[in-house]
Protein backbone atom coordinates (compact mmCIF):
# COMPACT_ATOMS: atom_id res chain seq x y z
CA UNK A 1 0.00 0.00 0.00
CA UNK A 2 2.86 2.44 0.60
CA UNK A 3 3.39 2.51 -2.83
CA UNK A 4 -0.02 3.77 -4.21
CA UNK A 5 0.20 7.47 -5.07
CA UNK A 6 -2.36 9.73 -3.80
CA UNK A 7 -4.58 10.35 -6.37
CA UNK A 8 -3.51 13.94 -6.56
CA UNK A 9 -0.41 12.83 -7.68
CA UNK A 10 -1.82 11.62 -10.53
CA UNK A 11 -4.71 13.76 -11.57
CA UNK A 12 -4.72 16.49 -13.96
CA UNK A 13 -3.82 19.87 -12.86
CA UNK A 14 -6.88 21.01 -14.70
CA UNK A 15 -9.43 17.74 -13.25
CA UNK A 16 -12.73 18.78 -11.67
CA UNK A 17 -11.67 15.52 -9.59
CA UNK A 18 -8.89 17.28 -8.33
CA UNK A 19 -10.07 20.43 -7.23
CA UNK A 20 -12.49 18.55 -4.96
CA UNK A 21 -10.02 17.12 -3.25
CA UNK A 22 -7.72 20.17 -2.54
CA UNK A 23 -11.23 21.46 -1.62
CA UNK A 24 -11.94 18.46 0.78
CA UNK A 25 -8.01 18.44 2.27
CA UNK A 26 -8.40 22.12 2.80
CA UNK A 27 -11.73 22.11 4.51
CA UNK A 28 -11.81 24.28 8.19
CA UNK A 29 -14.42 24.15 10.58
CA UNK A 30 -16.00 27.51 11.05
CA UNK A 31 -13.13 30.70 12.21
CA UNK A 32 -13.63 30.18 15.81
CA UNK A 33 -15.09 26.65 16.30
CA UNK A 34 -12.02 25.39 17.72
CA UNK A 35 -12.58 27.50 20.86
CA UNK A 36 -15.75 27.53 21.07
CA UNK A 37 -15.61 23.49 20.87
CA UNK A 38 -12.63 23.57 23.17
CA UNK A 39 -15.16 25.42 25.95
CA UNK A 40 -18.21 22.94 24.98
CA UNK A 41 -15.70 20.51 25.59
CA UNK A 42 -14.65 21.62 29.12
CA UNK A 43 -18.11 22.12 30.27
CA UNK A 44 -18.84 18.21 28.98
CA UNK A 45 -15.95 17.01 30.87
CA UNK A 46 -16.63 19.03 33.85
CA UNK A 47 -19.78 16.91 34.25
CA UNK A 48 -18.60 13.59 33.44
CA UNK A 49 -15.25 13.86 34.52
CA UNK A 50 -16.38 14.76 37.58
CA UNK A 51 -13.85 16.24 40.25
CA UNK A 52 -10.76 15.20 37.37
CA UNK A 53 -12.19 17.08 35.14
CA UNK A 54 -9.56 18.65 32.76
CA UNK A 55 -6.87 18.07 34.81
CA UNK A 56 -7.57 14.49 34.38
CA UNK A 57 -7.13 14.36 30.69
CA UNK A 58 -4.08 15.93 30.96
CA UNK A 59 -2.99 13.12 33.60
CA UNK A 60 -3.68 10.95 30.83
CA UNK A 61 -2.81 12.44 27.66
CA UNK A 62 0.96 12.50 29.74
CA UNK A 63 0.45 8.67 29.50
CA UNK A 64 -0.64 8.61 26.00
CA UNK A 65 2.95 10.89 25.17
CA UNK A 66 4.71 8.48 27.27
CA UNK A 67 2.66 5.58 25.03
CA UNK A 68 3.72 7.00 22.03
CA UNK A 69 7.32 7.08 22.99
CA UNK A 70 7.03 3.71 23.48
CA UNK A 71 5.21 2.08 21.08
CA UNK A 72 7.98 0.89 19.33
CA UNK A 73 8.92 -0.76 22.51
CA UNK A 74 5.69 -2.15 23.35
CA UNK A 75 5.95 -5.10 21.22
CA UNK A 76 9.20 -6.35 22.78
CA UNK A 77 7.80 -5.87 26.60
CA UNK A 78 5.92 -8.97 27.00
CA UNK A 79 9.64 -11.04 26.83
CA UNK A 80 10.60 -8.20 29.41
CA UNK A 81 12.63 -10.99 31.59
CA UNK A 82 11.66 -14.05 33.83
CA UNK A 83 9.74 -12.65 36.17
CA UNK A 84 7.06 -11.49 33.50
CA UNK A 85 7.24 -14.88 32.13
CA UNK A 86 6.48 -16.69 35.40
CA UNK A 87 3.95 -14.13 36.47
CA UNK A 88 2.44 -14.81 32.86
CA UNK A 89 2.58 -18.47 33.07
CA UNK A 90 0.97 -18.12 36.84
CA UNK A 91 -2.09 -16.00 34.92
CA UNK A 92 -2.94 -18.45 32.07
CA UNK A 93 -3.17 -21.17 35.18
CA UNK A 94 -5.55 -18.87 36.71
CA UNK A 95 -7.41 -18.16 33.90
CA UNK A 96 -7.74 -22.29 33.11
CA UNK A 97 -8.57 -22.24 36.77
CA UNK A 98 -10.99 -20.57 36.75
CA UNK A 99 -12.71 -21.83 33.68
CA UNK A 100 -12.18 -25.00 35.11
CA UNK A 101 -12.82 -24.46 38.92
CA UNK A 102 -14.79 -21.64 39.43
CA UNK A 103 -14.27 -18.42 39.99
CA UNK A 104 -15.07 -17.91 43.90
CA UNK A 105 -12.44 -21.01 44.23
CA UNK A 106 -9.70 -19.86 42.67
CA UNK A 107 -10.18 -15.97 44.10
CA UNK A 108 -10.18 -17.94 47.26
CA UNK A 109 -7.46 -19.99 46.44
CA UNK A 110 -5.59 -17.18 45.92
CA UNK A 111 -6.33 -14.93 48.51
CA UNK A 112 -4.89 -17.12 51.11
CA UNK A 113 -2.11 -17.90 48.78
CA UNK A 114 0.00 -14.28 50.05
CA UNK A 115 -0.65 -11.50 51.95
CA UNK A 116 -3.36 -8.96 50.64
CA UNK A 117 -2.59 -5.91 50.49
CA UNK A 118 -4.80 -2.80 51.20
CA UNK A 119 -6.87 -1.63 48.78
CA UNK A 120 -4.33 1.46 48.11
CA UNK A 121 -5.50 2.06 44.61
CA UNK A 122 -8.79 -0.09 44.51
CA UNK A 123 -11.58 -1.39 46.38
CA UNK A 124 -12.01 -4.74 45.99
CA UNK A 125 -15.21 -6.39 45.17
CA UNK A 126 -16.89 -9.50 46.22
CA UNK A 127 -15.77 -12.45 44.31
CA UNK A 128 -18.70 -13.91 42.72
CA UNK A 129 -20.28 -16.73 44.64
CA UNK A 130 -21.20 -18.61 41.21
CA UNK A 131 -20.31 -18.56 37.51
CA UNK A 132 -22.87 -18.61 34.97
CA UNK A 133 -22.80 -21.48 32.66
CA UNK A 134 -23.71 -19.45 29.75
CA UNK A 135 -20.33 -18.32 28.21
CA UNK A 136 -19.57 -17.71 24.65
CA UNK A 137 -15.57 -16.30 25.26
CA UNK A 138 -13.48 -18.74 27.56
CA UNK A 139 -13.52 -16.89 31.16
CA UNK A 140 -10.74 -14.33 30.87
CA UNK A 141 -9.39 -12.13 33.64
CA UNK A 142 -8.74 -9.02 34.48
CA UNK A 143 -8.08 -6.41 37.22
CA UNK A 144 -10.90 -3.81 36.39
CA UNK A 145 -10.93 -1.24 39.54
CA UNK A 146 -14.04 0.40 41.18
CA UNK A 147 -14.22 3.51 39.35
CA UNK A 148 -15.93 5.19 42.79
CA UNK A 149 -13.13 4.01 44.83
CA UNK A 150 -10.46 5.18 41.99
CA UNK A 151 -7.80 7.28 43.30
CA UNK A 152 -6.57 11.03 41.67
CA UNK A 153 -4.98 9.62 38.15
CA UNK A 154 -1.99 12.01 39.53
CA UNK A 155 -1.36 9.07 42.10
CA UNK A 156 -1.66 6.46 39.92
CA UNK A 157 0.65 8.46 37.60
CA UNK A 158 3.43 9.11 40.15
CA UNK A 159 4.03 5.28 40.08
CA UNK A 160 4.60 4.43 36.35
CA UNK A 161 6.56 8.10 35.23
CA UNK A 162 5.34 8.86 31.75
CA UNK A 163 9.18 8.97 30.58
CA UNK A 164 8.81 4.84 31.85
CA UNK A 165 8.82 2.52 29.43
CA UNK A 166 6.52 -0.62 29.00
CA UNK A 167 9.08 -2.98 30.06
CA UNK A 168 9.61 -0.44 33.22
CA UNK A 169 5.83 -0.52 33.85
CA UNK A 170 6.03 -4.41 33.38
CA UNK A 171 9.11 -5.13 35.86
CA UNK A 172 7.70 -2.12 38.30
CA UNK A 173 5.25 -4.45 39.58
CA UNK A 174 2.89 -6.78 39.04
CA UNK A 175 -0.31 -3.99 39.01
CA UNK A 176 -1.36 -1.24 39.51
CA UNK A 177 -1.93 -2.14 42.83
CA UNK A 178 1.06 -2.72 43.66
CA UNK A 179 2.61 0.80 42.09
CA UNK A 180 -0.03 3.08 44.25
CA UNK A 181 1.30 1.39 47.50
CA UNK A 182 4.99 1.37 46.78
CA UNK A 183 5.42 4.64 45.22
CA UNK A 184 9.35 4.64 44.22
CA UNK A 185 8.81 1.08 43.04
CA UNK A 186 8.31 1.77 39.58
CA UNK A 187 10.81 4.29 38.58
CA UNK A 188 13.64 2.26 40.17
CA UNK A 189 11.99 -0.79 37.75
CA UNK A 190 12.77 -2.58 41.74
CA UNK A 191 11.81 -6.48 41.07
CA UNK A 192 8.87 -6.72 43.16
CA UNK A 193 8.64 -9.53 46.33
CA UNK A 194 6.96 -12.41 45.72
CA UNK A 195 4.30 -11.45 48.51
CA UNK A 196 3.58 -8.20 46.77
CA UNK A 197 3.32 -10.59 43.25
CA UNK A 198 1.04 -13.33 44.92
CA UNK A 199 -1.25 -10.76 47.28
CA UNK A 200 -1.90 -8.54 43.30
CA UNK A 201 -2.57 -11.24 41.71
CA UNK A 202 -5.04 -12.24 44.38
CA UNK A 203 -6.71 -9.35 43.98
CA UNK A 204 -6.27 -9.31 40.20
CA UNK A 205 -8.01 -12.47 40.10
CA UNK A 206 -10.64 -11.63 42.54
CA UNK A 207 -11.58 -8.26 40.37
CA UNK A 208 -11.34 -10.05 37.38
CA UNK A 209 -14.00 -12.96 38.58
CA UNK A 210 -16.00 -9.75 39.45
CA UNK A 211 -16.14 -8.39 36.46
CA UNK A 212 -16.69 -11.44 34.69
CA UNK A 213 -19.79 -12.23 36.64
CA UNK A 214 -20.90 -8.44 35.87
CA UNK A 215 -20.40 -9.56 31.97
CA UNK A 216 -22.28 -12.81 32.63
CA UNK A 217 -24.83 -10.85 34.47
CA UNK A 218 -25.13 -9.02 31.62
CA UNK A 219 -24.15 -5.93 33.49
CA UNK A 220 -21.63 -4.79 30.80
CA UNK A 221 -22.06 -1.40 31.42
CA UNK A 222 -20.56 -1.54 34.44
CA UNK A 223 -17.76 -4.15 32.93
CA UNK A 224 -17.35 -1.52 30.91
CA UNK A 225 -16.55 1.21 33.37
CA UNK A 226 -14.39 -0.39 35.25
CA UNK A 227 -12.32 -1.81 32.28
CA UNK A 228 -12.17 1.74 31.42
CA UNK A 229 -11.09 2.77 34.76
CA UNK A 230 -8.33 0.06 34.52
CA UNK A 231 -7.55 1.25 31.28
CA UNK A 232 -7.44 4.97 32.27
CA UNK A 233 -5.02 4.59 35.37
CA UNK A 234 -2.33 2.72 32.94
CA UNK A 235 -2.33 -0.56 34.96
CA UNK A 236 0.00 -2.58 33.07
CA UNK A 237 -0.66 -6.00 34.71
CA UNK A 238 0.11 -10.05 33.87
CA UNK A 239 -3.40 -10.59 33.66
CA UNK A 240 -3.25 -7.64 30.67
CA UNK A 241 -3.93 -10.36 27.98
CA UNK A 242 -6.91 -11.99 30.27
CA UNK A 243 -8.39 -8.31 30.92
CA UNK A 244 -7.89 -7.49 27.22
CA UNK A 245 -10.34 -10.38 26.41
CA UNK A 246 -12.84 -9.43 28.58
CA UNK A 247 -12.89 -6.24 27.48
CA UNK A 248 -13.90 -7.44 24.04
CA UNK A 249 -16.17 -9.99 25.34
CA UNK A 250 -17.74 -7.20 27.06
CA UNK A 251 -18.41 -5.11 23.72
CA UNK A 252 -19.41 -7.87 21.99
CA UNK A 253 -22.11 -8.64 24.45
CA UNK A 254 -23.23 -5.14 24.88
CA UNK A 255 -23.30 -5.17 20.78
CA UNK A 256 -21.20 -2.56 20.29
CA UNK A 257 -19.47 -5.13 17.71
CA UNK A 258 -17.22 -2.32 15.70
CA UNK A 259 -15.34 -1.78 18.68
CA UNK A 260 -15.56 -5.46 19.85
CA UNK A 261 -14.12 -6.57 16.12
CA UNK A 262 -11.45 -3.99 16.37
CA UNK A 263 -10.20 -4.68 19.67
CA UNK A 264 -10.47 -8.39 18.65
CA UNK A 265 -8.14 -7.27 15.87
CA UNK A 266 -5.55 -5.82 18.51
CA UNK A 267 -5.76 -8.67 20.64
CA UNK A 268 -4.53 -10.77 18.02
CA UNK A 269 -1.66 -8.85 16.92
CA UNK A 270 -0.78 -8.42 20.57
CA UNK A 271 -1.33 -12.11 21.89
CA UNK A 272 -0.88 -14.16 19.01
CA UNK A 273 -0.49 -17.98 20.98
CA UNK A 274 -3.07 -16.67 23.32
CA UNK A 275 -5.77 -19.27 24.40
CA UNK A 276 -8.55 -17.01 23.34
CA UNK A 277 -6.74 -16.74 19.84
CA UNK A 278 -9.60 -18.65 18.16
CA UNK A 279 -12.24 -16.94 20.20
CA UNK A 280 -11.48 -13.59 18.89
CA UNK A 281 -10.72 -15.14 15.00
CA UNK A 282 -14.44 -16.28 15.58
CA UNK A 283 -15.52 -12.81 16.24
CA UNK A 284 -13.68 -11.50 13.86
CA UNK A 285 -15.47 -14.08 11.32
CA UNK A 286 -18.83 -13.15 12.45
CA UNK A 287 -20.56 -10.52 10.34
CA UNK B 1 1.05 16.46 25.62
CA UNK B 2 -2.14 18.20 27.47
CA UNK B 3 -5.12 17.18 26.43
CA UNK B 4 -5.79 20.70 25.21
CA UNK B 5 -2.75 20.02 23.07
CA UNK B 6 -3.96 17.06 21.47
CA UNK B 7 -7.32 18.44 20.89
CA UNK B 8 -5.83 21.26 19.09
CA UNK B 9 -3.94 19.67 17.38
CA UNK B 10 -6.49 17.28 15.76
CA UNK B 11 -9.42 19.37 15.89
CA UNK B 12 -9.82 19.93 12.60
CA UNK B 13 -8.57 16.58 11.16
CA UNK B 14 -11.58 15.53 13.00
CA UNK B 15 -14.27 17.76 12.09
CA UNK B 16 -13.25 16.98 8.47
CA UNK B 17 -13.28 13.39 8.56
CA UNK B 18 -17.19 13.42 10.17
CA UNK B 19 -18.10 15.70 7.48
CA UNK B 20 -16.84 13.70 4.67
CA UNK B 21 -18.37 10.72 6.90
CA UNK B 22 -21.74 11.93 6.70
CA UNK B 23 -21.91 14.08 9.35
CA UNK B 24 -23.99 17.43 8.55
CA UNK B 25 -22.22 20.80 9.10
CA UNK B 26 -25.09 21.76 11.93
CA UNK B 27 -24.15 18.77 14.01
CA UNK B 28 -20.08 18.32 13.34
CA UNK B 29 -19.81 20.32 16.40
CA UNK B 30 -22.00 17.93 18.62
CA UNK B 31 -20.09 14.91 17.04
CA UNK B 32 -16.75 16.83 17.44
CA UNK B 33 -17.54 17.02 21.05
CA UNK B 34 -18.62 13.17 21.54
CA UNK B 35 -15.25 12.07 19.62
CA UNK B 36 -13.27 14.11 21.88
CA UNK B 37 -15.14 13.08 25.14
CA UNK B 38 -15.05 9.39 24.35
CA UNK B 39 -11.37 10.28 23.59
CA UNK B 40 -10.70 11.18 26.89
CA UNK B 41 -12.63 8.58 28.34
CA UNK B 42 -10.11 6.18 26.80
CA UNK B 43 -6.97 8.23 26.62
CA UNK B 44 -5.17 4.98 29.15
CA UNK B 45 -6.89 2.79 26.31
CA UNK B 46 -3.98 4.32 23.82
CA UNK B 47 -1.33 1.95 23.21
CA UNK B 48 1.16 4.24 21.07
CA UNK B 49 0.64 1.56 18.34
CA UNK B 50 -1.16 3.57 16.51
CA UNK B 51 -0.89 7.16 15.91
CA UNK B 52 -2.98 9.42 18.21
CA UNK B 53 -4.46 10.86 14.93
CA UNK B 54 -5.28 7.34 13.39
CA UNK B 55 -6.62 6.65 17.31
CA UNK B 56 -8.75 9.32 17.51
CA UNK B 57 -9.94 8.66 13.42
CA UNK B 58 -11.38 4.87 14.53
CA UNK B 59 -13.49 7.14 17.27
CA UNK B 60 -14.50 9.82 14.32
CA UNK B 61 -15.72 6.79 12.23
CA UNK B 62 -17.94 5.50 14.78
CA UNK B 63 -19.50 8.82 15.47
CA UNK B 64 -20.02 8.94 12.37
CA UNK B 65 -21.56 5.33 11.95
CA UNK B 66 -23.47 6.39 14.86
CA UNK B 67 -24.72 9.45 13.41
CA UNK B 68 -26.20 8.07 10.01
CA UNK B 69 -27.52 4.86 11.23
CA UNK B 70 -29.66 8.07 13.75
CA UNK B 71 -30.26 10.07 10.92
CA UNK B 72 -31.87 7.43 9.00
CA UNK B 73 -34.86 8.45 11.33
CA UNK B 74 -34.28 12.30 10.31
CA UNK B 75 -34.16 11.80 6.88
CA UNK B 76 -34.78 14.82 5.51
CA UNK B 77 -32.24 16.78 7.02
CA UNK B 78 -29.67 15.33 5.42
CA UNK B 79 -31.47 15.46 1.88
CA UNK B 80 -31.79 19.24 2.76
CA UNK B 81 -28.02 19.32 3.21
CA UNK B 82 -27.27 18.36 -0.24
CA UNK B 83 -28.78 18.93 -3.47
CA UNK B 84 -30.63 16.41 -5.49
CA UNK B 85 -31.83 18.38 -8.27
CA UNK B 86 -29.97 18.34 -11.27
CA UNK B 87 -30.08 21.76 -12.68
CA UNK B 88 -29.17 22.64 -9.46
CA UNK B 89 -26.54 20.13 -9.47
CA UNK B 90 -24.86 21.59 -13.10
CA UNK B 91 -25.30 25.08 -11.32
CA UNK B 92 -23.63 24.15 -8.36
CA UNK B 93 -20.44 22.91 -10.81
CA UNK B 94 -20.77 25.61 -12.90
CA UNK B 95 -19.86 27.91 -10.24
CA UNK B 96 -17.29 25.88 -8.08
CA UNK B 97 -17.67 27.97 -5.08
CA UNK B 98 -16.92 26.91 -1.42
CA UNK B 99 -19.98 25.85 0.47
CA UNK B 100 -21.75 24.56 -2.62
CA UNK B 101 -18.72 22.50 -3.82
CA UNK B 102 -18.08 20.72 -0.61
CA UNK B 103 -21.49 19.95 -0.60
CA UNK B 104 -20.79 18.78 -4.20
CA UNK B 105 -18.29 17.01 -2.73
CA UNK B 106 -20.14 15.34 0.40
CA UNK B 107 -22.89 14.18 -2.19
CA UNK B 108 -20.32 12.56 -4.48
CA UNK B 109 -18.90 10.90 -0.98
CA UNK B 110 -22.33 9.95 -0.36
CA UNK B 111 -23.05 7.75 -3.03
CA UNK B 112 -20.23 5.51 -2.48
CA UNK B 113 -20.67 2.57 -0.36
CA UNK B 114 -19.95 3.35 3.07
CA UNK B 115 -16.58 1.12 3.08
CA UNK B 116 -15.46 2.38 0.36
CA UNK B 117 -15.94 6.21 1.53
CA UNK B 118 -14.02 5.37 4.46
CA UNK B 119 -11.19 4.82 2.62
CA UNK B 120 -11.35 7.23 0.01
CA UNK B 121 -11.86 10.16 2.94
CA UNK B 122 -8.74 8.58 4.70
CA UNK B 123 -6.48 7.97 2.19
CA UNK B 124 -7.05 10.65 -0.49
CA UNK B 125 -7.74 13.84 1.91
CA UNK B 126 -6.32 12.92 5.27
CA UNK B 127 -3.47 10.85 4.10
CA UNK B 128 -3.49 7.98 6.23
CA UNK B 129 -1.02 5.70 4.81
CA UNK B 130 -2.34 2.40 3.40
CA UNK B 131 -1.10 0.29 6.41
CA UNK B 132 -3.05 2.77 8.60
CA UNK B 133 -6.03 2.31 7.44
CA UNK B 134 -5.57 -1.10 7.13
CA UNK B 135 -5.15 -1.51 10.93
CA UNK B 136 -8.18 1.17 11.76
CA UNK B 137 -10.32 -0.92 9.57
CA UNK B 138 -9.52 -4.27 10.58
CA UNK B 139 -8.80 -5.27 6.54
CA UNK B 140 -6.15 -6.47 4.82
CA UNK B 141 -4.09 -4.21 3.15
CA UNK B 142 -5.24 -5.28 -0.40
CA UNK B 143 -8.74 -4.92 0.54
CA UNK B 144 -7.52 -1.37 1.29
CA UNK B 145 -6.26 -1.26 -2.35
CA UNK B 146 -9.39 -2.35 -3.88
CA UNK B 147 -11.75 -0.45 -2.03
CA UNK B 148 -9.52 2.80 -2.98
CA UNK B 149 -9.59 1.49 -6.80
CA UNK B 150 -13.45 1.17 -6.51
CA UNK B 151 -13.65 4.22 -5.06
CA UNK B 152 -11.48 6.72 -7.38
CA UNK B 153 -13.81 4.59 -10.13
CA UNK B 154 -16.91 5.79 -8.61
CA UNK B 155 -15.43 9.05 -8.17
CA UNK B 156 -14.83 10.10 -11.51
CA UNK B 157 -17.96 8.61 -12.60
CA UNK B 158 -19.74 10.87 -10.78
CA UNK B 159 -18.23 13.73 -11.65
CA UNK B 160 -18.53 12.88 -15.30
CA UNK B 161 -22.17 12.72 -14.85
CA UNK B 162 -22.29 15.97 -13.24
CA UNK B 163 -20.03 17.27 -15.87
CA UNK B 164 -22.16 15.67 -18.59
CA UNK B 165 -25.71 17.55 -16.68
CA UNK B 166 -24.15 20.46 -16.35
CA UNK B 167 -23.50 20.31 -20.26
CA UNK B 168 -26.98 19.60 -21.21
CA UNK B 169 -28.20 22.51 -19.33
CA UNK B 170 -25.82 24.41 -20.68
CA UNK B 171 -26.64 23.48 -24.56
CA UNK B 172 -30.55 23.75 -23.45
CA UNK B 173 -29.68 27.16 -22.05
CA UNK B 174 -27.88 28.41 -25.14
CA UNK B 175 -30.88 26.80 -27.48
CA UNK B 176 -33.48 28.73 -26.07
Amino acid sequence: MTKTKRWLDELPLESCERELLLLGKSAQPAHGAVDADWRALCVALGTTAAAGGVATSSVAANSVSAKIGASLAASKAASAGLLVAAAKSLAVGVAVGLALTGVGTVAEHLSRSGDERPAAVVERTQAPARRPASQQIPTPMTAPSDEGALPPASSVRGEAPASSTPRERLTAGSSALNQASAPTRASAAVAVSPEDKTASLSQQARELAELKRLIDGGATSEALRRLDTNFRAGAVSVLSEERDALHVQALDRAQRRDEARFFAQRFLTRYPHSPYFETMRRLLAEK
Amino acid sequence: MEFEELYRAHHDFVWRTLRRMGVGERDAMDAGQKVFLIAHRRLAMFDGRSTVKTWLCGIALRVASDYRRSAVVRREVLVADTPTDASREADQLQRLEGRERLAILDEILSEMPIEQRAVFVLFELEELSGEEIAALLAVPEGTVRSRLRLARRAFSKSVASRQHHQSVRLAAGGDS
